[in-house]
């Protein structure tokens, strides 16, 4: 898993519900490294927006037509991705295995804005492989979640489609990277999409495993937050999910 | 016939000439060829793709806006400002305290935060997408200000076009008064001033010219504006001078412009070559900056001689006696022209006293000079701005207010033997980064082997062994590599413009090469100082020689004499000395500060000390070639009298050197009115040498010296004496009375 997907992923996860349109904005950081995180879902599409290293990207999921789009506002261009090939190419060559989920609330609450963001911890695991290692992957922390505010049903098309055994929500970056963990993150998603909509999170992730490079990575510490500030459930309209006409597009 | 030519080339060079900003580079070319920061530079350019100008975007509270960095509040702000940033296609990275959780991104006191954005530099250095940046940052909440390098080339850029035009107009209102009251005439008053604009114009075309097979830096237009403008008005002097004095002897208009160009002429043609070989000894430094400068410099001598011996000839051809009309009533009075003036009964004076005056002249110049002991040559930094500058008041607020800059780190750029990724490439890497961190003053290092000082060699040849099990791992060779190039940004405490900046260049350099490395080379900011100034050091004695002999040789070469040469070679360097000393007490110490309107330096640019050496020195030939040129006339008419011809000489050249001075003070004096301390102190340093040329060492030191040595001044050995002969350059003063 790559550090500025983990921290994304973690904001897809929490960002559930029902059937018209949200916009989520906050930040996320992972490790040192912190963006912008704008999210905005309509229908059955999700278009993400963070900046890397200060150039601007955006990344636009269209779950019905099972497509992705990469964009790269430096440069003006877009890859275009197939998410059910990308789904296959993460499930070659990775440990079988499901993910174990466990959401314990802490009972601790805060506010954001009218929401009531209820504190879980989060303990998920996955096994995965590390170089020719086999290892496990888990994720551990407090999650914030707001169940059911009036704006979940702005994304209920969403959640359905969510449900779906072809879901897959990764970049290829993260498939080629750390497949398992791409899977895992889809599953997460798939668990959590239900139970409301996301106030914040902070998550540690580690490897564990018998092997040097298990024992490695759990000395590389790896920090995933997200903290939402703001959300909406204002109209959106349909050509932020499109590419814009003028970049260059590769497939 | 030529006067339409004239105007017909001044009309092309001001068209083909009027968008050269456009041709000029911002990089002044300091870099050294061949030193260890300009490869580094190239290796991160060429191999790294690292060719980007860092920009500080600072950020301030306002009274109504959040006032902590921590609140989100000013983190939207922030955000906010910086969001039309991130769709720039210019910007290569844009790096927070939010972004990085750098804690030197944030101040002391948390109040203000810096973000650090990386520009492209493009062919213009990156002035243009600067521009834009600036004109697209803009918050209610917070106050924005823009510092970096870059930041200060900008305002450097612009502050110097706002002094040059100031300067240029300024100049030219005093020399028009300041003509008038020396010519008593307005049509004679006019002609030194259409000669500096002409030349000005020509001057500039032929730097554009130039520029087309040579890279040019920005600062040359002031260097040809100072330098073509104070030359052309001097020489135009001498040469109205000169043809009002013949008219006034009654002799016919061709005649009395026969004889000018004859004498007056062949004096400037003297000057000129002189002034313009000083100037060309800057190629023998190896920084473009300084053959720049001496193209510049070449460029507005040669133009101001041209102009003033095709054009100026012309002129006075066409307007013949009308060149005295157009009197003001109140400037009516005669000059005293008599051959026993003042001027005369002064170097009388000076003469009977002749060693209590050399001795006490030379004491002053001694006086003067004693500050340069104390000189310090460094680079020069924001403080060469006004304080009003935004980048100035930037880098003072960064200084004050955050623990160390995040903007100039060291970069030290290596080369493996083998791929990075390799045992024997990390190992040397590994070992070099743990090196650079046990330094003095270093904070931390940042490169592929510096990661987390909690890893060890065997961590990083696992981790960079398996990239696709480590994110990490891929990130960092993409951040910090190419092939078998890789570059590690070492933070350390302090200012880079300190000499404890320089020092850890020179420690880091120190170290020894580790087997799996083939090369390392050390860039970045401190590192260019400290080449820049090891440059200096080898070179300016070749320079400073070459110009000596150079005059020498021209001197001797005009006069027949050795010893003369000599004198005029040494006084000068006293002369130069009191003027450095003086820098010294204004400049680095920063008295008349205030008065003056700059903040003291601490020390000088190198640079301002090599140009004003090289200009200075050939300038201050000038008034001494005029009045030798006199005075060695006299001599040969008298048969060697030298109390008569020293007291002549000085009567016949002293108003016109005077007059001379004055106005190529003004010039000068306008250009240290500029607020940019590198411009400002070249002006005042040049203006302070003429002062003392015009007075202690033209009024006191030459008479007294001519005086003492006698017979001796025009002594050369024989088989010299017979290359002065046969080659015949020496003045050739025409007889005009005998020929009337």
């Amino acid at each position: 898993m790559t550090f500025r997907t983990g921290a994304w992923l973690l904001l897809t996860v929490l960002a559930p519900a029902s059937h018209a349109d949200l916009t989520l904005t906050g930040y996320s950081t992972a490790g040192p490294l912190s963006t912008q995180e704008r999210i905005w879902i309509r229908e059955g599409q999700l278009r993400r927006d963070f900046t890397d290293r200060g150039r601007a990207y955006s990344h636009i999921f269209d779950f019905t037509r099972q497509q992705l789009a990469l964009l790269d506002h430096g440069t003006r261009r877009v890859e275009l991705h197939n998410l059910k090939t990308l789904q296959t190419e993460a499930g070659t060559g990775t440990p079988s295995g499901s993910l174990q989920l466990k959401l314990t609330p802490t009972g601790t609450t805060r506010a954001l804005r009218h929401w009531t963001c209820e504190a879980h911890q989060l303990t998920a695991s996955m096994p995965t492989r590390l170089g020719n290692e086999d290892a496990t992957f888990h994720l551990t922390g407090t999650v914030w979640i707001a169940h059911q505010p009036p704006e979940q049903a702005a994304v209920k098309k969403w959640i359905q489609l969510s449900q779906k055994k072809d879901f897959f929500l990764a970049v290829p970056a993260a498939v080629k990277a750390t497949p398992a963990q791409a899977r895992m993150l889809s599953d997460l998603v798939r668990e959590l999409a239900p139970r409301g909509l996301p106030c914040g999170g902070e998550l540690d992730a580690r490897h564990e495993g018998t092997g040097p490079l298990a024992a490695l990575a759990g000395r590389i510490p790896a920090r995933l937050t997200l903290t939402l500030h703001d959300f909406s459930d204002a109209p959106l309209s349909p050509e932020l999910f499109d590419v814009p006409s003028a970049y260059t597009v590769r497939r | 016939m030529l006067f339409s030519l004239a105007l017909l080339w001044t009309a092309a060079s001001g068209l083909f000439g009027m968008d050269i900003a456009r041709a000029l580079k911002l990089n002044p070319g300091w870099d050294a060829p061949g030193s260890g920061s300009a490869i580094a530079a190239e290796r991160l350019r060429d191999e790294l793709g690292r060719d980007a100008a860092p920009v500080v975007v600072l950020f301030q509270p306002t009274p109504h806006g959040p006032q902590r960095v921590d609140d989100l509040a000013y983190r939207l702000a922030v955000d906010a400002a910086l969001k039309p940033l991130y769709a720039n296609p210019d910007v290569e990275s844009v790096h927070t305290w939010y972004t990085t959780g750098n804690a030197a991104l944030r101040s002391h006191d948390g109040r203000l935060t810096y973000a650090v954005v990386q520009l492209k530099k493009g062919p213009d250095e990156g002035v243009a997408a600067y521009r834009t940046l600036r004109s697209s940052l803009v918050s209610r909440e917070l106050d924005i200000g823009l510092g970096g390098e870059l930041a200060v080339y900008v305002d450097v850029r612009e502050q110097l076009d706002h002094d040059l035009r100031l300067a240029e107009s300024v100049s030219f209102v005093l020399l028009a008064v300041l003509l008038l009251w020396v010519f008593r005439s307005a049509v004679a008053a006019m002609l030194p001033l259409i000669v500096g604009g002409v030349t000005i114009v020509s001057s500039i075309a032929w730097l554009k010219l130039a520029s087309l097979g040579t890279e040019i830096n920005v600062y040359a237009p002031n260097v040809v504006s100072m330098l073509g403008l104070g030359l052309a008005v001097d020489y135009s002097l001498f040469m109205v001078s000169r043809f009002r004095e013949e008219l006034a002897r009654g002799l016919p208009k061709d005649l009395a412009l026969h004889i000018t160009l004859r004498t007056a002429g062949r004096t400037i043609l003297f000057s000129a070559v002189t002034v313009a070989a000083s100037l060309f000894c800057l190629f023998l430094l190896p920084q473009r900056f300084f053959h720049n400068m001496g193209l510049a410099g070449g460029i507005s001598v040669a133009t101001a001689m041209m102009t003033t011996l095709l054009l100026l000839p012309a002129l006075l051809a066409l307007l013949g006696d009308r060149v005295n009309r157009w009197v003001p009533p109140f400037l009516g009075r005669e000059r005293d022209t008599s051959e026993t003036g003042r001027w005369f009964r002064f170097s009388h004076f000076v003469m009977r006293h002749a060693r209590v005056v050399l001795a006490v002249s030379i004491a002053i110049l001694l006086i003067l000079a004693l500050p340069v002991q104390n000189m310090k040559v460094g680079p020069a930094d924001s403080r060469s701005l006004p304080p009003t500058a935004e980048s100035r008041q930037v880098q003072e607020t960064l200084a004050q207010h955050f623990a160390n800059s995040e903007i100039a780190p060291v970069m030290v750029v290596a080369r493996t033997r083998t791929r990075l990724t390799a045992a024997d490439s990390l190992a040397g890497l590994y070992t070099l980064s743990t090196a650079i961190a046990a330094l003095p003053t270093v904070t931390h290092v940042s490169g592929l082997t510096s990661l987390d000082p909690a890893l060890t060699l065997a961590d990083y040849r696992m981790l960079f062994g398996n990239p696709e099990a480590f994110p990490q791992a891929a990130a960092a060779l993409d951040e910090f590599g190419r092939d078998r190039s890789t570059v590690l940004f070492v933070y350390f405490t302090g200012d880079p413009n300190d000499a404890a900046a320089r020092e850890l260049v020179a420690r880091i350099r120190a170290l020894p090469l580790s087997p799996g490395l083939e090369a390392v080379h050390v860039g970045g900011y401190a590192a260019f100082h400290l080449d820049y100034l090891d440059t200096l050091r080898t070179h300016v004695p070749i320079v400073l020689a070459a110009i000596v002999g150079v005059i020498f040789v021209l001197l001797f070469l005009m006069l027949g004499s050795l010893l003369v040469p000599l004198k005029v070679v040494l006084t000068n360097l006293l002369s130069l000395s009191a003027t450095f000393g003086a820098l010294v007490w204004i400049i680095q110490d920063g008295n008349l500060a205030s008065w003056l309107g700059f903040t003291a330096q601490g020390a000088l640019d190198g640079t301002i000390l090599v140009l004003i050496f090289a200009s200075a020195f050939g300038l201050s030939i000038d008034y001494e070639v005029f009045l030798l040129s006199r005075v060695k006339e006299m001599c040969d008419a008298t048969k060697g009298d030298s109390l008569k011809s020293v007291s002549t000489g000085m009567q016949q050249s002293g108003p016109i050197i005077t007059n001379a001075a004055l106005l190529i003070g003004v010039v000068l004096g306008a250009f240290a009115m500029g607020e940019v301390v590198f411009i400002k102190a070249i002006g005042l340093g040049l203006l302070l040498s003429v002062i003392v040329d015009a007075t202690l060492v033209r009024m006191l030191l030459v008479p007294a010296t001519l005086r003492l040595l006698g017979r001796l001044n025009w002594w050369a050995p024989k088989p010299l004496l017979q290359v002065y002969q046969r080659l015949n350059l020496g003045e050739i003063e025409f007889d005009s009375r005998r020929k009337a």
